[in-house]
């Protein structure tokens, strides 16, 4: 009940939020319905310009990541390039970055006064804007690489070297094998991360509003919470309502469609022989070259981004990289972020609020898991199916719901932390479910049976068998949700408060509010070191399940 | 009728699968033709660096087949027989040595010459079948013919070719299904086919019947031994289990750790091996250690159970002389045994108790125990052996070998 609760009652008031003929009052302080708001959308000649440009942004960031992911997946799983571990976890090391760093951190390199990437295009004589639609999709390409290159690598790493073996026996050459043979097999695959990555695309906030609100260019997301919270003015609830009803359809749209695709994918499972062992594609003359080419995408994706965010806050003000500013180099920023004297309360604020919010989420995912698995009540099924429908809500419509909600219902939870945590677990729920259940799903139901044949009770074998089985993904799940707590930005921008906000929300605010670029890098280069940790943490314990279930 | 030799004039027209003409012959008129491979000094090693694609080395491996025949190349797993057929496909490089199919050098360290896996006229049916789930089982098998070495334009043509094999492998009416739709014995066929519509010069099986459960695979194998003959084709195949390669092959060669131990005829292998290993994998074998005494026209060895008389005829590759350490070898069918006691037991008789027996219908295999060794022997049903009685083992010098240590 408690779970229905805090899943559905967010879309219901959304809902509801939508249908109330109100600007610029709570919905809930309006009477009656009207599809007053829906009509001022599409009257709008806005919406098509909006549309467009996250049309735009959403196939244009979708198209860039499938390439990369689908190459770099390619080359690091099935072929010989030297180095090939290393690299793969390179290109998951932004894994668990918050995209409000990530964004900062493509402004600082490529911005037009004294960003060096845009600078070193300048010099060849191209224009470069980071603050533009295609900066946009850029960086938010490079952002998801991490999330789509975890979806297909696996697929890719499983695929039989026999299909292609064979292909090759029969003397396909290598461009035909991989249109005819090894594409057509992850395709499935790549187009349900596909589907995913535009629901991801549809909601990223921070990255639109950081490089597209200098412009005034809106995509959904960014167009919402600049109705719920503009730079000067009244908020106008009824809009950004009813545009949060609009995204949402979009996206459970979207996902019906992973679903189905997800679905027709187990015809395309292919039975692995006994002697498997992964074999290579050499690539001979083009290792080099193509090593090359990954480390330069590394460099440029990466790690110059976050080297100019270092050197951004090392600095008094934002200027290129160069000899004479070395003597300038002083830690004076750092300084300065820690005596501000709402840092400490936020970075507690911040903690208490992804702790809870991790444990909380990891207890009620163990529980819905276990019961689906064991089917331990009717419905439980449904229960986890219903999370998915969370899934589809992007952060800044679940942001708006939730504040809506809380406004009107009689829990004293606005302004404290508490909603903070609800909001996260409601948010951070879905996705840690899944993991929960694959999880439990390969344990298998004879380990259990045997315990309870042998007489344990339910809480004894989950204790001692299941919960020690599955410890690896309880705490990569909890790690996950923690990391991802920290870095998250459209919800706790809306519901953050004068006394209660969060470390990413005090980054956003000294950047896009006082525009004091070194200091915002200093302290996001603060939360980076503790998310980078967290990926650290996680990819080791993920290793370590690996090798035990070999 | 062409030769192997004139290839160079119309290269594969004589190797082309036609409709079924002639049961007899399987429609080839020059089965026989079918040029061989030879492989010399072929060495892998793998380093720790390769990881997770490292296999079993291969240790100067040589071995040729004549064409047309069916060899097999058997061993434990990690023996390097998967590697070495890997190194024909062209899928692995191998350090050193030289592989020709035919008359063709595909690969040799000494020329640095290197013919890529597509460019062998090659016909692969892999552990798993590799049968492409995303094809039905037409285009599967039409696959060479589309899209590899053999391609063409002709789609009428290349669809009639594959149905024709499909056909003679009884898997027309399958032929629209979609791949995964077959039972594991019909994706063997498949595979199969689309390996024999490659028009190989040599046919690579590795280890096809393993996925398979114990009732079929002995189906399959005399299916694959049929098609195998229809077709006429070159063929190397890898495998673990000694009853597989006993039934199917003209020749075997038995590896073990990266090197090939004997290579010889199903017959030669069982009543000849030339070691303990190759005695031990191919069947079951007593292995009795010793000392030669004396060699010539007889070899006695002196073992813990007494004097035992061998067969004067070397196994092939071994040397003995007096003093060399040795095993005599004896298959448990040919230990006789009765509950009779004679009372001069002479050479190659001994008292043994019977430890345990099992009746298997047709025979009964015994463990007996004699001084410390445990024989193993399977003898008709009538023969009276008490679990706990005595009993008189008889080895007969006809069928005892001595094989090196």
């Amino acid at each position: 009940m408690l779970v229905a609760l805090i899943i559905l009652t967010p879309i219901i008031a959304l809902i509801y939020s939508s249908l109330k003929p109100t600007t610029t009052e709570l919905p809930f302080q309006v009477s009656g319905f009207s599809f007053a708001n829906f009509v001022a959308i599409f009257s709008n000649p806005q919406i098509l310009e909006v549309t467009a440009n996250t049309l735009i942004y959403v196939v244009g960031s979708l198209a860039l990541t499938l390439v990369l992911s689908l190459g770099m997946a390619y080359l690091l799983e099935r072929t010989d390039l030297p180095g090939r571990r290393v690299l793969g976890s390179f290109v998951l090391a932004p894994m668990a970055t918050p995209a409000t760093v990530f964004a900062i951190a493509w402004v600082l390199v490529g911005n037009r006064v004294n960003g060096p990437v845009s600078l070193a295009l300048q010099s060849l004589g191209i224009n470069f804007n980071i603050y533009s639609l295609y900066g946009m999709v850029i960086v938010t390409a490079i952002f998801s690489v991490p999330s789509m290159y975890l979806m297909i690598a696996p697929q890719l790493a499983q695929l039989n070297t026999e299909l292609e073996d064979v292909a090759a026996s029969t003397g396909a050459r290598w461009a035909t094998r991989m249109r005819r043979v090894v594409l057509p097999l992850v395709a499935p695959a790549t187009g349900a991360a596909s589907m995913l990555m535009v629901v991801i695309a549809i909601e990223i906030f921070a990255i639109p509003a950081i490089l597209g609100l200098p412009n005034r260019t809106f995509v959904f997301s960014s167009l919402i919470q600049e109705a719920l919270q503009p730079a000067g003015g009244v908020p106008n609830y009824g809009k950004a309502s009813s545009y949060g009803v609009v995204l949402l359809v979009i996206t459970v749209v979207m996902l019906t469609f992973y679903n189905r695709l997800l679905r027709n994918s187990n015809r395309y499972q292919v039975v692995t022989g006994k002697g498997y062992r992964p074999a290579l594609v050499r690539l001979s003359v083009w290792r080099y070259p193509l090593l090359a080419l990954i480390l330069g995408y590394l460099v440029i994706g990466i790690l110059l981004p976050i080297a100019s965010m270092v050197w951004a806050s090392l600095m008094p003000f934002m200027q290129a990289p160069s000899v004479e500013a070395f003597r300038l180099i002083s830690l004076d920023n750092y300084a300065k972020v820690l005596g501000m004297p709402t840092l400490i309360p936020t970075v507690i604020n911040t903690v208490l609020v992804s702790v809870l919010t991790a444990t909380l989420v990891v207890a009620l995912t163990y529980w819905i898991a276990s019961s689906v698995v064991n089917n331990r009540f009717r419905g439980a099924r449904r229960l986890l199916d219903s999370t998915t429908l969370v899934y589809g809500v992007p952060a800044v419509v679940l942001g708006t719901a939730i504040l809506f909600l809380y406004l009107w219902a009689p829990l004293p939870v606005y302004g404290t932390f508490w909603i903070f945590v609800i909001a996260f677990t409601t948010r951070f729920l879905p996705r840690a479910s899944r993991m929960m259940h694959t999880a439990l799903l390969q344990v298998g139901s004879d380990l259990s049976e045997v315990a309870s044949v042998a007489g344990a009770s339910r809480t004894t074998i989950a204790w001692r068998i299941t919960v020690p089985l599955i410890r690896p993904a309880i705490i990569r799940t909890w790690l996950w949700v923690f990391a991802h707590a920290i870095g998250e930005l459209p919800i706790a921008l809306l519901l953050s408060t004068g006394s209660v906000s969060t470390v990413v929300v005090m980054i956003w605010q000294l950047f896009e509010q006082n525009a004091s670029y070194p200091e915002a890098s200093a302290l996001s280069l603060m939360v980076l070191v503790v998310t980078l940790l967290m990926t650290l943490l996680l990819n080791s314990s993920a290793t370590r399940q690996r090798t035990a279930r070999r | 009728m062409m030769s192997a030799t004139d290839s160079s004039h119309s290269p594969r027209s004589h190797r082309d699968y036609p409709a079924r003409t002639d049961a007899a012959t399987g429609g080839l008129d020059d089965g026989k033709l079918a040029s061989g491979l030879r492989v010399q000094q072929l060495t892998k090693a793998y380093s720790p660096f390769d990881g997770d694609a490292a296999g079993a080395g291969v240790d100067t491996v040589s071995f040729e087949i004549p064409s047309g025949s069916f060899f097999t190349l058997v061993g434990p797993s990690g023996c390097g027989k998967t590697t070495t057929l890997r190194c024909v496909a062209g899928l692995v490089d191998p350090d050193a040595g030289e592989i020709s199919i035919g008359d063709t050098v595909v690969f040799s360290s000494r020329t640095g010459h290197n013919v890529s896996t597509e460019q062998r006229a090659l016909g692969l049916v892999p552990q798993s079948y590799g049968i492409w789930p995303h094809m039905k089982v037409i285009d599967n098998a039409e696959f060479p013919l589309r899209h590899g070495r053999l391609k063409s334009r002709d789609r009428a043509g290349s669809r009639r070719r594959a149905m024709d094999v499909l056909e003679r492998l009884g898997l027309e009416e399958l032929a629209d299904k979609w791949a995964t739709d077959l039972s594991g014995g019909q994706q063997q066929r498949l595979a199969l086919a689309r390996a024999l519509l490659c028009q190989p010069e040599i046919l690579l099986l590795d280890e096809p019947l393993s996925n398979l459960d114990a009732k079929l695979r002995t189906r399959l194998r005399s299916e694959l031994k049929t098609f195998q003959q229809e077709f006429g084709v070159t063929t190397l195949y890898v495998t673990h289990d000694q009853g597989e390669a006993l039934a199917l092959s003209d020749h075997i060669a038995v590896m073990n750790s990266g090197r090939i131990e004997q290579v010889g005829s199903p017959r030669e292998l069982y009543e000849r091996p030339a070691s303990a290993f190759a005695a031990n994998f191919i069947g079951n074998a007593n292995l009795l250690s010793g000392t030669i005494t004396s060699s010539g026209d007889s070899v006695v060895v002196q073992t813990s159970i007494g004097m035992l008389r061998c067969d004067a005829r070397p196994a092939s590759g071994s040397t003995r002389a007096v003093g060399d350490a040795c095993f005599v070898c004896i298959r448990p069918e040919r230990v006789s045994v009765t509950d009779t006691h004679p009372a001069d037991p002479g050479a190659g008789t001994v008292r043994a108790r019977v430890e345990s027996s099992e009746y298997l219908g047709h025979t009964q295999q015994l463990i007996l125990v004699a001084g410390d060794v445990r024989i193993t022997a399977v003898v008709p049903t009538d023969v009276q052996a008490a679990v706990g009685g005595e009993v008189t083992v008889t080895f007969d010098p006809q069928h005892s070998l001595c094989v090196p240590e």
